[in-house]
């Protein structure tokens, strides 16, 4: 199971887009993350656009293959609006499966790894215009944040091939490879590659096979649990959902709560989250 | 002993312009050749792995090449076929017969690494049948007609 999470809508245009999707699908990517980006909170829709598309903490059907488009946000962060209010009580930012910040700068960064979010998306197809410093980048692991390598820039132009590779020394230097998701960010369909192309080509640059591997398989399956935690649940560990989300195989833990009409309309039941559906 | 190698099966896609008519869709543009294919390799080799790599990679050579699918083997020398491989992903765009004049974008999509070339036919034959599945699929639920042009005139799979 193959993930993308950066598909740009914005730059892609409707044609390119609808091309990118039908390429992905070709390419045996299953789930890819409709990427949106902002500068300010305020302009941010209130209701989901697609809704029931995103992957619910407790859905216990296993072999789920079907193609699904989920939504993203990436919040661009530089000095100037580092106090945004980032966190699990802004209800508009539950609208989106994926929450994502991309700090232009190194005070940026240390904002960034201390909010609430799912992806931290460094600029690397240009010089970063700071050091990564091991202190900050583990208060982000420790927090099950990932960082995110985009190959669209290192397919398009020769320069940004250059900074890409340099950056991800760097990053390896500091993580040896560890909490990495690799997406697309491409701008146009043909700026995709395959899985496996793009595994060969993480593992020429200097990656590790293995997490060439899990950054586009686990890593980013961990983003989505590590989303729809932040998301559904209280605190990270209870999880409130109506008696109708349940499937039938996870029915039982309802115990001998009356079914059908004898509730009333509406009524919830309280269970803890069965994370073991999402593989 | 013996120097080995492998055969990367790759598959060219390229999108075309709108100017053809929507219900149609253009797979392969018929200008396309094993030369211009090569060509292309070789130049993001030398531009991504140096002259060290072209040197190393100079036996590098397209064994088959089907300007209907888009499906193709190539061979490269065993030791450095991560490089390779990686050189035919970074590949953007092929130019046809007419040189420089008609360049177009595209990209390579490696499907399999074999070690011999019976294997890749092997392969190659598995992935066209399901490319052409894949093909009847998307005709059956568009109901347009699906177009190979190549040199040999249309194919075209009726529903």
């Amino acid at each position: 199971m193959f993930f993308d999470l950066n598909l740009p809508a914005g730059s892609l245009g409707a044609s390119e887009y609808a091309a990118a999707l039908e390429m992905q699908q070709r390419f045996g990517v299953t789930v890819v993350a409709r990427n949106t980006e902002v500068k300010s909170l305020s302009n941010l829709r209130d209701s989901r656009a697609t809704p029931g598309l995103a992957p619910e903490v407790s859905q216990s059907d296993a072999k789920q293959t079907t193609f699904r488009i989920l939504e993203r946000l990436t919040i661009v962060l530089d000095d100037s609006n580092t106090n945004l209010r980032i966190d699990a009580g802004n209800q508009k930012l539950q609208n989106y499966d994926v929450l994502a910040v991309k700090p232009l700068t190194e005070k940026a960064l240390l904002s960034a790894v201390n909010a609430d979010v799912d992806i931290i998306q460094l600029d690397l197809s240009t010089k970063l215009p700071f050091n990564l410093r091991k202190t900050t980048l583990n208060t982000a692991i420790q927090k099950g944040i990932y960082f995110e390598l985009s190959y669209g820039p290192c397919i398009r132009d020769q320069n940004a091939r250059r900074n890409i590779i340099s950056n991800l020394q760097s990053i390896l230097r500091v993580t040896a490879g560890k909490h990495l998701v690799v997406t697309s960010d491409a701008i146009r369909a043909l700026d995709l590659r395959s899985p496996h192309d793009v595994m060969n080509l993480l593992q020429v640059f200097g990656l590790p096979d293995k997490y060439a591997r899990d950054a586009i398989t686990t890593s980013p399956r961990s983003v989505l649990y590590h989303a729809a935690t932040r998301r559904d649940t209280l605190k990270g560990f209870v999880s409130v959902e109506p008696l109708d989300a349940l499937t039938e195989g996870v029915k039982w833990k309802m115990g001998d709560v009356p079914t059908g009409k004898e509730l009333e309309e509406g009524a919830d039941f309280v269970s803890f989250g069965d994370l073991s559906g999402f593989e | 002993m013996r120097f080995k190698n492998r055969y990367l099966a790759f598959q060219l896609l390229s999108r075309q312009s709108s100017s053809s008519s929507s219900s149609d869709r253009l797979l392969i543009h018929e200008s396309i050749n094993r030369d211009g294919i090569l060509k292309a390799i070789k130049t993001s080799l030398e531009q991504n792995f140096g002259d060290m790599a072209v040197g190393i990679a100079s036996n590098l050579s397209i064994k088959y090449f089907s300007p209907m699918t888009g499906v193709g083997i190539l061979r490269v020398p065993r030791d450095i076929y991560k490089e390779c491989w990686a050189a035919v992903t970074l590949v953007t765009s092929v130019t046809g017969e007419r040189g420089e004049r008609d360049r177009i974008s595209c990209l390579l999509n490696v499907f399999h690494v074999a070690g011999t070339i019976k294997q890749a036919q092997i392969n190659t034959i598995e992935h066209n049948k399901s490319e052409v599945l894949r093909l009847q699929d998307a005709l059956k639920l568009s109901g347009s007609a699906v177009w190979f042009k190549g040199k040999g005139g249309f194919l075209n799979f009726d529903t």
